[in-house]
Formats: structure tokens, sequence, C-alpha cells
């Protein structure tokens, strides 16, 4: 409980009187004194007894919609504040925003319950910026004595979580024909089976080493964490090919294809990286190649493959974000690489500083190479081109992208499981990511089985495993109605 | 909402008083220099009833103390129509010791007292809990009023009454701060948990 500014001017005149009284030496200003006194004593106890009364018959509720959300979406909290009894004291609930969460000022107002009400409510959006769970702080009540000479702030209101999810999806489906993968998708049966690496040397634990390379003993007998160094024991090497184009943006905010390609990029990034494989990173859009990333199994060159990965976007060149139909990604990237030579080895491809220096001799590097008039290939087709001349033998290709250009999809595929390349195909199917009212499920499922009949087709060829890709419900609703039927 | 509250308003917003210490705009009860809060125009029961005990202790000081009293009663009939009952309280002491300058005898002062309580807590018989705001208003002057005979005839001192006072009001105010928060939770009481 405290006083308002009223009531401190009242209690001042009191002490005045009394002060007059002792200056004046006249003890009839100090019965003024104690009428004041009494006055305002006799309103503080009506208010403690009016707020506890209050109190006592207020029912408070907080409704979150929704209760579970992404990062950058809304959730709407819906104050409702409600007394059994009419009202005996004004009563103001200020809802508080939790901490790191946006609430534009204005839209945070009090709900006010006057005297004699019995029910108020107020609403206002909450924006969440980083995923978590977020604990709605408790309300505060603050209740006021109808002569304004008192008031009480209380915290009050039930406990509400809201559960805020990253922008990622949150049950990616690796498998064939709706079969979940067996393993780990990251962990894909490699082409020579057996472990790979041998251990080298040992070194002193740096942060960003795996914590399951840490040699316990001789950690133990020394000081410091000490890891092994492994040394490959064969000359294989992985291609990361990773498609970035317009049609990779299909789907919902946060699971988008491009978002489970990031997802299984990383998983088969981060698996290779166990295993001390060399990995190379191509991501490609639909005009062609848009970084290269030379092979390496150092763990500088895995962070920034990682960072490469997880800051991959669509890409709008040459597309406007929509599905297409197969076919239309086709163009005219020859297959022997040379239109990427316009940019470096390592960094992005496309608008780099030396620009004016590339195109001047792009004519000239380009034109005998030209696939001939009329001969299209795929952005997909010269990544793996360039990838077979960056790693040369026992290669690795790993490919993630959609079913929307699939004539170059199978050329690539046939391009890099030459000379008995290894090629792991990860497909995002556009059945998959089409949201579609429950009538349209079964089209759907039309559009998956045509899917199905491709994918096969791609692991039918020999050294290429083909999967798809894609949210885990979405593959159980589409083939959980066909089974209901 | 507005009935049930004891303060003023005054329909000369616009002249000096407007903005002056005493001035209580309509609703506003948090500004500083706020005395009373008389609801807004047209003045309600309680309103009156404050303006009639007035009323009474203007004619009990005509009766008193003569053309000085009337003087006095129609300053308090003008604070009251300005500003409200609590101004009227406060200036009336002022200017009881102006129209008593050698001092005024018990019986009298009891009387003048009890009027001007009047002027307290009548307006607050037309609000929620009034019986029991002026049951313990009523009590504690009481109460209080005995505190200053015992303090006075004790000490022999006015400034020692005044002192004991002034302890006394803030004991008993801390002893409701502390009940109004225990009865609202923010203070556990420990042995009970055992």
């Amino acid at each position: 409980m405290r006083p308002t500014r009223r009531c401190l001017t009242l209690a001042s005149l009191a002490a005045l009187l009394a002060v007059a009284a002792v200056l004046f030496d006249r003890a009839a200003l100090l019965a003024g004194t104690a009428g004041l006194s009494a006055y305002l004593l006799a309103t503080q106890y009506a208010f403690a007894q009016a707020s506890a009364a209050a109190d006592g018959a207020l029912e408070f509720a907080v409704a979150v919609s929704p209760r579970r959300t992404t990062v950058g979406q809304e959730a709407e909290v819906t104050v409702t504040v409600e007394s059994s009894t009419p009202s005996p004291v004004e009563v103001t609930v200020t809802p508080q925003a939790p901490v790191a969460t946006t609430v534009p000022a204005s839209e945070l107002s009090p709900a006010r319950l006057d005297l004699d009400d019995r029910q108020a409510r107020v609403s206002y959006p909450v924006g969440f910026p980083v995923a978590g769970t977020y604990e709605l702080p408790p309300l505060s009540v603050t209740m006021t004595d109808a002569a304004g000479l008192f008031s009480t702030t209380v915290e009050r209101g039930p406990q509400t979580d809201v559960v805020v999810d990253p922008r990622m999806p949150s049950h990616v489906h690796v498998g064939r024909g709706g079969e979940a993968f067996a393993s780990v998708y990251g962990e894909y049966e490699g082409a020579h089976g057996g472990s790979s690496v041998e251990p080298d040397r040992p070194r002193t634990y740096r942060p960003g080493d795996p914590a399951k390379r840490i040699d316990w003993k001789m950690t133990a007998r020394r000081d410091e964490p000490f890891v092994w160094e492994f040394e490959s024991d064969t000359e294989r090497q992985t291609a990361l090919v990773v498609d970035h184009g317009a049609s990779m943006g299909a789907g919902p905010p946060g699971e988008t294809k491009l978002d489970f390609a990031r997802e299984v990029g990383l998983a088969l990034s981060n698996a290779a990286a166990a295993r001390a494989e060399t990995v190379g990173l191509y991501t490609v859009d639909d005009e062609g190649l848009t970084r290269r990333e030379p092979t390496s199994s150092a763990n500088p060159a895995h962070r920034k493959r990682s960072d490469v990965l997880r800051n991959l976007a669509v890409s709008t060149a040459g597309g406007n974000g929509e599905s297409s139909p197969p076919g239309r990604r086709s163009g005219t990237a020859g297959i022997d690489g040379r239109k990427q030579t316009r940019t470096r080895s390592g960094g992005p491809l496309r608008g780099s500083a030396a620009d004016a220096f590339d195109g001047r001799l792009r004519a000239f590097l380009d034109s005998p190479k030209r696939p001939p008039s009329g001969q299209v290939t795929s952005p997909l087709l010269a990544a793996v081109g360039a990838a077979r001349r960056d790693a040369g033998s026992a290669l690795e290709t790993l490919v993630i992208t959609d079913d929307s250009d699939r004539e170059g999809i199978r050329r690539a595929v046939e391009a890099a499981s030459r000379d008995r390349g290894q090629v792991f195909v990860f497909l995002t199917p556009g059945a998959l990511f089409e949201r579609s009212s429950l009538a349209s499920i079964e089209a759907a499922y039309e559009r998956y089985l045509d899917f199905e009949r491709f994918r096969r087709g791609l692991d039918a060829l020999p050294g290429v495993s083909a999967y798809e890709v894609g949210p885990g419900d979405r593959v159980d609703e589409i083939l959980g109605h066909r089974r209901r039927q | 909402m507005s009935g049930g509250r004891d303060g003023p308003s005054t329909r000369h917003g616009d002249g000096w008083l407007a903005g002056g210490f005493l001035r209580v705009p309509g609703n506003d009860r948090t500004e500083m220099g706020l005395l009373d809060s008389r609801p807004s125009l047209p003045r309600d029961r309680s309103s009156f009833a404050a303006g009639a005990a007035t009323l009474v202790v203007a004619a009990s000081l005509t009766v008193i103390s003569g053309r000085d009293g009337i003087a006095v009663g129609l300053v308090l009939l003008v604070l009251w129509y300005l500003t409200g009952p609590v101004s009227v309280y406060v200036v009336a002491h002022l200017l009881l010791a102006l129209v008593f300058p050698s001092g005024v005898d018990p019986v009298t002062l009891s009387i003048l007292e009890t009027e001007l309580l009047g002027v307290l807590v009548l307006p607050i018989g037309w609000q929620r809990d009034a019986v029991r705001r002026v049951g313990a208003t009523l009590l504690l002057s009481l109460a209080f009023a005995g505190v200053l005979w015992v303090g006075h005839r004790g000490f022999r001192s006015t400034w020692a009454a005044g002192t004991l006072l002034v302890l006394t009001c803030l004991g008993v105010g801390y002893v409701v701060y502390r009940y109004s928060r225990v009865s609202l939770g923010q203070i556990h009481d420990e042995g009970a948990s055992t």
C-alpha cells in the first residue's frame, strides 16, 4: 500500500497544523491534526479491507493464441479480469511483456475495472524474435480507493508459457517411398564401408573439435584435453551439391524445401566432418554455380561450410520462387563448368569485385565451350562437372535438390556416377510442400506417386541412391489418407 | 463512480483558482495540490451534506464570537463552495486561532471540533463503506483526542503533546499498512506454515 500525492498533501496539512500549534503554542490546532489524521487513517483502514476483499474476488485468465509459434510470428495475448462481486475499489490490470519479446508500447494498455464493474478485458500482440519457452510475467494489479488517497499493487495471474520454435523444420523425413531412412540421415551408407580414418597424431583440444574425439586416457595423464587427428585412409572425397534455386522456396515459412535441404546438408556435412572426410561444397541456383568451396577435411573448412549452409537463402535469380514444371531450370551452363570460372574457388561466384576483369575474359572462356545450339544443360550438371574436376577420382557426390528439373537431375546424376562414382540424391518432392485442402490430398498423392516413380528410376541407376526429404507429418498425411481409403 | 467520491470540483474552472493549490479538477485525484475530490457539478448529496455541516460551523462561530464568527463562517462557506470539505476543515482550524487569540475553552472547542469533524465525515455517509469509514474516523478522533489530552496534561507542553500525537498517528498508520500487506498475501506468516 502506498499513499497517493493527494494523501501526502493531506498528511502534510495535518503536519502543518501540528507545527503551527507548536509555533503559536495553540493546542487547539492539534485537534485539527488529530481529526485530519483520523480521517486519513480511517480511509487507509477501509481501503486495506476493501482491497483484500477485491483481491479475493478477482479472477484472472490469460489466453495466448497460439500457444506454440515460430520465431518472427506474433501471438495474441488476451487478459480477462473478472470479479465475482462488484469491485469495491478501482482495479487496473497491467500486462507485463516477457523479457526479450517485442510488444508495441501503444498496444500494451491496461485493463480497467471501475467501481462496481465485474469484467474487463485487454488484448495485445507479442512478437518473439528468439526461439525458446517464454513465461508470461504475472499481471500487475493496481487497486486504488474511491477517495484516491491510497493504492496498492500486487502481482497476480496464472503462469502461462509460450513455446517459440525456431524457423526450421521440426520433423525432417528422409527415406524412400514414405518409409523413413533407418539410420540417422547424416550417416549415409559410405561407398567403401567400414572405418575410413586412421588415427594420425594427438594434439591439444581446440574449440570446435567433436567431444567424442577426446582421448580421455591421454587427457587424464596430462593436464589438458587431447584429441586425435585422423588421416583419411582412402582417396575418397565428397562433393556436396546443394540447390537453392527459386523453386526451393516452396513451402510455409520455416519449412520450405530449402529449410529441409539445409538440415540434410548440415547433417551430411557434420557426418562427413566426424569421419574426417574431405568435403567440397557447391551451391547452385537457377543460373549456375553460386559458391564453390574446395574439398577439405580441416575443421575451419567444416565450420565455413556449415556457415554457408546455414546462411543459404533462396535465390530469385532466374525464377519467381514458385514451383515450376520439370525442365524449367535447364540453362546454358556448360558441363565443363567453364561458365563458372567467372568466380573463384572458395567465394561467391556472382557479384564478385573482379567482375570487370571476369567479364572481359568470359567471352573468350565461354565461347569455345558453349554447348551446341539447342542443347541445354542444368546448373546441377555444371556443379557436378566442377566437383569432378576438383576432386579427381573416388568421388562421392551428395546432391540435394527438388524434383522440379527431373531431366537435369537425371543427367547430373548420370554424369556424377560415371567412373564408379557414388551418388546420393536427396530430393524434396513438390507434392510434400503444397499445403492444400483435404479434397486435393488425392491429387497430392498422385503427384507423390509420380515423384516416387522418378525417385525409383534414379535409384535404379548404378551407383545411385535416391532419397526423399520433406516434412514427416505431410508424408504421413498423404500416405495415411490413402491407407484409410 | 463519480458519485462515490468525497471530493470536489468547481464550476470556476477558468479562474485563477482553476490552477491554484486548492483547485480540484473533476476526477483527477492524483495531481499535486489535490485536497478534495468532490464530484463534478451538479453537486450531489454528499457535497451538500458537507455544505450543511459548514453552515452549522458558521452559525456556531457566529453565536460564539459575533462578527468575527460571521466573517470566518462566510470564509468557510466560500471555501466549501470553491474547493471542498477538507479545505474547510484545515482553514477553519487556522482561523480559530485568530478568532480566539487567548485560547478557547474545552467545551467550546469540543463543540466546534465535533461540527468540523462533521464537515469531514458527512460526505462519506453516501459512499461505499460509509459505516466503517465514519465509525473508524470518529473512533480514531476520540482516541487521538485522548492522546492529546493525556499528552497535554502529562507534559504540560504543546510540542510534547504534538509529538506524542504524531508518533501515535504514525504508529497506527504503520499497523494498518502491515495489516494490508498481510491481508494481500505480500507478507507470509512464517509461523503458519509449521
